[in-house]
């Protein structure tokens, strides 16, 4: 151990530690660092966070009075001292996302509320500290204000939270996304996101604590009240989910769905997801679809999709659908993907050097094709300009 | 080979021509000279978002890691100018530096 330290003392220091350690020695003079565009301010927050920077101290960078979009990336050495500055530093503030933020208090976030007039869009990741009774002040007090809240990883946004954000914000909510909440075990506090939410438009419910708590009759419900508006739905994780919910509720109600998500769904299968997309008039076209590890699809399935909606398609996710086989590629060669730019194949083992090649012609405007875990694909693939294979086994960084 | 030059082409069409083994100090210059990227062969690689000014910072620091980074307890304090720093930050951070 002495020599891993001794190693550690007489290592030269990268530039960016440098600059980081300058960054902090004179953060109390923030206008000797010069003018940074706010366009800059979101680069630097990022490469704070990377080396794992971000503290009470350089925080105070990024705090503008008039700044309007604030993205803390990793606020796990940001004490709740320096967070609840931004509600007195930043008063114009209309977005805030604070990531790992487990340091923020109750009583910061009440003061979020009070103090930020323009705020209107706030995402948090793993704010534990904040309970039921917090939160439903916070949403009494912001109100209608709010159109986007986003959040994930806590165990303490409960039931009655649920039941209050819908109550006193329903009504403005335009993104709502509910992600790893483990506090939400009452399946009746979901039905309320089944009442009318005019304005709602993406919609993410990913990763429940119990699979068995979001059902096909509860999203069925929620899209038969609210799947008019949704441009976006994320469902990510909700094992429970079958084939129901895309027949009787995604088809019938979701008329302007560009975005899908459903990975992990391993229960919905191929005659599901036919009878979703076969001749299904109502919805012009989806332009970003996820199916990662939905295992008991196959070829079947991905035609009938691209049946419906190979003109639309910009990105696409089929990683770990294991029963995708040459079949579903010899369709490719006569269906052309104008706008896919994005597709993810990886563990798709029927992938090989030559799909690669005639996905290049088939798909004219594909930049990123990923294929880990499909070992077919190889250093001899003939690969068009402009497309970026990523996962071979033979590629090295 | 140790001769070996690449140029460098900031934001303002400055050309700055270093020793590849400088260059290859950053990880994300090395992996464009290294690879079947078009940059490999033309041995020029463009930085849209670097400056001149910015450049010779990250030059210097490329050569001061390269002379010391075997001998650690010989460097000397390598300076960055204050007013700079935040846009230093951005560009090591790309550059992984």
């Amino acid at each position: 151990a002495a020599a891993l330290l001794n190693k550690q003392e007489y290592k030269l220091p990268s530039l960016q530690d440098l600059c980081i350690q300058l960054v902090s020695k004179h953060i109390d003079n923030i206008d000797e660092l010069g003018e940074v565009g706010f366009g800059n301010l979101s680069k630097i927050s990022m490469a704070l966070s990377k080396n794992r920077s971000l503290n009470t101290r350089t925080a105070k960078l990024f705090f503008h009075s008039d700044l309007k979009e604030l993205n803390l990336y990793d606020c796990s050495n940001v004490g709740n001292d320096a967070l609840r500055l931004i509600g007195s530093y930043c008063p114009n503030i209309e977005s805030l996302n604070l990531n790992m933020c487990g340091q923020l208090h109750s009583d910061t976030l009440l003061y979020f509320a009070t103090n930020l007039k323009n705020l209107h869009s706030i995402s948090l990741n793993g704010c534990f500290l904040i309970d039921d009774t917090a939160w439903n002040t916070f949403f009494e007090t912001i109100n209608t204000r709010l159109k986007r809240f986003d959040i994930k990883n806590t165990h303490r946004f409960g039931n009655d939270s649920l039941v209050s954000l819908i109550k006193n914000c329903g009504e403005s909510l335009q993104e709502l996304t509910l992600s790893r909440l483990d506090g939400l075990t009452d399946p009746t506090a979901f039905q309320i996101l089944g009442s009318d939410l005019h304005k709602l438009e993406l919609l993410e419910l990913s990763y429940p604590n119990k699979e068995e708590f979001i059902t096909n009759e509860l999203i069925i419900s929620i899209l038969a009240n609210n799947g008019s508006t949704l441009t976006s739905l994320n469902l990510d994780g909700c094992s429970g989910l079958g084939d129901s919910f895309l027949i009787n509720g995604i088809r019938p109600f979701c008329s302007i769905l560009t975005s899908l998500s459903l990975r992990y769904l391993d229960l919905i299968t191929d005659e599901g997801v036919c009878k979703l997309f076969s001749k299904w008039d109502l919805n012009a076209g989806l332009m970003h679809l996820d199916l990662q590890k939905c295992v008991s699809l196959g070829d079947t399935a991905l035609v009938e999709i691209l049946t419906h909606s190979a003109d639309y398609l910009i990105t696409l996710n089929i990683n770990s659908v294991y029963e995708i086989t040459s079949d579903f590629w010899a369709v490719l060669k006569y269906v052309k993907l104008n706008l896919l730019t994005s597709l993810n194949a990886g563990f798709v083992r029927s992938m090989n050097d030559s799909t690669i090649e005639f996905l290049g012609r088939s798909c004219p405007n594909l930049s990123l094709l990923e294929v880990y875990g499909a070992n077919k694909c190889t250093s001899k693939a003939i690969i068009r300009k402009g497309l970026t294979v990523i996962g071979r086994q033979s590629d090295s960084i | 080979n140790d001769d070996e030059r690449v140029i460098l082409v900031s934001s303002d069409c400055h050309e700055f021509i270093i020793a590849k083994k400088a260059a290859s100090i950053s990880p994300t210059l090395k992996a464009m000279l290294d690879s079947s990227f078009q940059e490999s062969k033309s041995n020029q690689i463009q930085l849209p978002d670097i400056d001149s000014q910015l450049m010779d910072v990250i030059v210097e620091y490329m050569y001061y890691n390269l002379k010391y980074k075997d001998d650690p307890s010989k460097a000397p304090k390598f300076d960055i100018p204050i007013e700079m720093l935040l846009e230093v930050l951005v560009a090591a951070d790309y550059l992984n530096i």
